[in-house]
């Protein structure tokens, strides 16, 4: 089965839903964890196929941000690890430290359809 | 006909959750045109007080207020006991009143519990849906029951079981809990969930039957090991009707196995998207389903965890238990759910009739480093042979275990008339009966799952690195050290389960002692150990604590350590080497570690982040 590149993660449902509808300018920045946004994958908008949208919750919306072939993301941490250049303990008993890609077996002709159907659907409920 | 179903109680847990497959069989009764209500002595007892036979004292009242024709009484075995009491109970108040049983345990050994319980008239055994509805329909219509499938009954003295008809099509089973109306109180169960809990939980079925053949599973002879599932439209509305109704958003797929058809878990995924619900669900998994390409749909569709039954690190166990699976499926499996953030728990047998104690240290060392690639719940198991699993009918030589029988009573004395009762009867109460194993005496293995269990939670570096060090006698010095300084007990574990803080005070002079006593220590190795341990006792009491970071001068390499453990790489001495630790809270329930040099450390700790609590 074809495979694409994809991000997932969190937003907000405000920048989710333009996201969706292709509203949204300037750089996309996915969070890796839920009700933080200390590190978050950075993904220009022109090397986003499509976008997926799962649920909301507290805020935050489960997004499947589909890549173009060859995109480039950039991995962002804020904070005390930035402001003090502090290298990362891949501890998972306290986090988990995910890869900024993963691969989805999906056809990119079926990304565009669901990708339709979803923008006609928002677009209804407005 | 008018029913009362009935669950017996034991769940000590705070938290109830509607009893499932008595849901399932009373919206399916209500559904052939019967009067249903289900009791549920989990929940009735919670209210109440803990008198021991409170429960048939309720059980009694259920039967003057409702007057049912008939009492289905479902048996988990480690209820059975209670079930068994509670049949005599029904005879007792009212004798005409027609008693069924089933459920896992009478399900499984239908004719011998007609044969224990005389009050009992009929046993169902496996699926019991359609024989349940069918017996109702016969004893409504006064037609013979020979024609009831899957019935075991008396005949002329004698016990005669009636051929099964085949299984169900779980399509054909109606909406559950929107269908259960007067049933059930559903409100009552969404009470008992606790202010601030995580997740609202509750178990929904999925569909029933694994294909596999693991030697000492019951579950899969018991749905006959054919894979259904329910439509994926029926469980989502399933999942939307209790989001909606009572506040449900973590769900328990309960499926013996879910993962293995592809087809259902993309069209599931993509009917939890569409449907926007703010909800999670987890599900059985195996560790060689490759389920690649697929697991990033899952999660955004809110599969928060999978558990696994991982059994043994033992190739040769492994195959011996027909389980078949491969260390490096496990661990790559474990990890890339991790890489995705999706949660694991890992379940271990340990125990088995010819199991050595190099295997069995060999499997503590792989559940410790499971956990350190991201699993979120390790658990060890002792070994238990329940009819109907293939383990059960080969006569492996068995004593009855009274510690095995504890586990089943968590927070309880278990009582000494149960105690009796069971072990008086090894054929109906065969899981209390442990094999006996070359892993060690009933006792110590007792110990070591107690142990081991709480160890790897709270502390999987200092278990890993001493399972590494120790390697095959890992668990031989660990008798030698219960048998020097007594055990931890499962009384000690229960006595504050609010965090695992207090349980770290026990197992942190245990491990130091060990570590202190034993004699093929270098002593790198030592310091090794002892850093690690103070490296998770500082991230234990952070977590648990209030203060939003903390910097601290570890005489480890922590970071390093990690990677050599995650990474397969052997554990040198040049880990033993000062570094420097920063612990920071990023939002509620969202922790990082990170290493910075030791001369940042003096900045590091007058840094306002860390001296300010959140």
């Amino acid at each position: 089965m074809a495979e694409v590149n994809a991000v997932i993660g969190y937003l907000p449902d405000a920048e989710a839903k333009k996201l969706a509808l292709g509203e949204f300018s300037g750089p996309v920045e996915v969070r890796t964890d839920p009700g933080s946004d200390d590190h978050h994958v950075r993904i220009d908008p022109k090397d986003i196929a499509g976008v997926l949208l799962g649920s909301s919750k507290k805020g935050e919306t489960g997004v499947q941000v589909f890549l173009n072939d060859k995109a480039r993301v950039e991995t962002v941490s804020r904070g005390l690890a930035d402001e003090f250049r502090l290298r990362p303990i891949k501890d998972f008993l306290l986090g988990h430290y995910r890869p900024p890609l993963v691969s989805i077996f999906a056809p990119p002709t079926g990304i565009r359809d669901l990708v339709a159907a979803q923008r006609k659907e928002l677009l209804k409920k407005g | 006909m008018r029913a009362l179903l009935c669950h017996p109680p034991l769940n000590a847990s705070r938290e109830v959750t509607p009893p499932l497959g008595l849901c399932t069989l009373a919206a399916w009764l209500r559904h052939q045109g019967h009067e249903v209500r289900i009791l549920d002595l989990d929940l009735e007892i919670k209210e109440r007080t803990n008198e021991p036979d409170v429960y048939l004292s309720l059980l009694t009242r259920a039967l003057k207020d409702y007057s049912p024709a008939a009492v289905g009484i479902t048996s988990m075995y480690n209820n059975s006991l209670q079930a068994e009491r509670m049949a005599r109970a029904v005879k007792a108040c009212d004798p005409s009143i027609v008693t069924i049983g089933g459920g896992s345990h009478f399900g499984a050994l239908g004719p011998r519990a007609l044969r224990r319980i005389p009050e009992l008239d009929y046993a169902i055994e496996g699926e019991g849906e359609q024989a349940f509805s069918a017996l109702l329909a016969a004893l409504e219509s006064g037609t013979p029951v020979s024609a009831v499938p899957r019935l075991h009954h008396r005949v002329n003295g004698g016990i005669h079981a009636n051929p099964s008809a085949g299984l169900m099509n779980l399509g054909e089973l109606p909406l559950i809990w929107s269908t259960l109306n007067d049933s059930i109180d559903l409100g009552r169960y969404a009470r008992t969930v606790m202010e601030g809990s995580p997740r609202r939980m509750i178990y929904i079925e999925a569909g029933r039957g694994c294909p596999f053949a693991c030697t000492f599973c019951a579950t899969a002879p018991f749905w006959e090991r054919k894979y259904r599932v329910k439509p994926v439209a029926r469980i989502v509305d399933e999942m939307r009707f209790l989001y909606e109704q009572y506040g449900y958003d973590g769900f328990m797929l309960v499926h013996d196995l879910l993962t293995i058809d592809k087809q259902f878990l993309n069209d599931f995924s993509d009917a939890m998207m569409e449907s926007r619900l703010p909800v999670e669900w987890m599900a059985n998994h195996r560790t060689d389903i490759n389920l690649h390409g697929l697991l990033p749909k899952m999660k955004t569709a809110g599969c928060w965890a999978m558990f696994f039954g991982v059994e043994s690190a033992s190739a040769r166990l492994q195959k011996e238990m027909h389980k078949g699976l491969k260390r490096e499926g496990v661990v790559a499996t474990i990890q890339e759910l991790s890489d995705l953030g999706i949660g694991s728990t890992c379940s271990f047998v340990i125990g088995f009739p010819d199991e050595t104690g190099a295997e069995l240290s060999s499997t503590i060392r792989l559940g410790a480093e499971l956990k350190l690639l991201g699993a979120g719940t390790i658990q060890f198991h002792r070994l238990r042979t329940w009819p109907p699993a293939p383990l059960s009918r080969s006569n492996v030589p068995a004593e009855f275990d009274v510690d095995s029988l504890r586990i089943e009573y968590p927070f309880l004395e278990v009582p000494q008339a149960d105690v009796d009762a069971i072990e008086a009867d090894p054929e109906f109460f065969a899981g209390y009966f442990a094999p006996y194993t070359s892993a060690g005496t009933f006792r110590q293995l007792a110990d070591a799952e107690l142990f081991f269990t709480q160890a790897v939670a709270a502390a999987p570096l200092t278990i890993a690195a001493m399972a590494r060090i120790m390697d095959e006698s890992l668990i031989e010095s660990f008798y030698t050290m219960v048998s020097r300084r007594g055990a931890i007990t499962r009384k000690d574990i229960e006595a504050d389960t609010t965090s695992l803080v207090p349980i770290w005070g026990l197992l942190r002079s245990f491990l130091e002692e060990w570590v202190a006593g034993y004699p093929g220590l270098e002593e790198w190795q030592r310091n090794l150990v002892r850093g690690v341990m103070a490296y998770e006792e500082q991230r234990l009491l952070f977590v648990n604590g209030a203060a939003g970071a903390n910097a601290f001068l570890s005489n480890v390499n922590i970071a390093a350590a990690f990677e050599a453990m995650q990474t397969d790489r052997p554990l040198t001495p040049e880990l033993v080497e000062d570094s420097a630790v920063v612990l920071v809270r990023h939002a509620a329930n969202s922790y990082r570690a990170y290493t910075a040099d030791v001369s940042q450390i003096a900045s590091l700790a007058n840094h306002p982040s860390l001296l300010e609590a959140p």
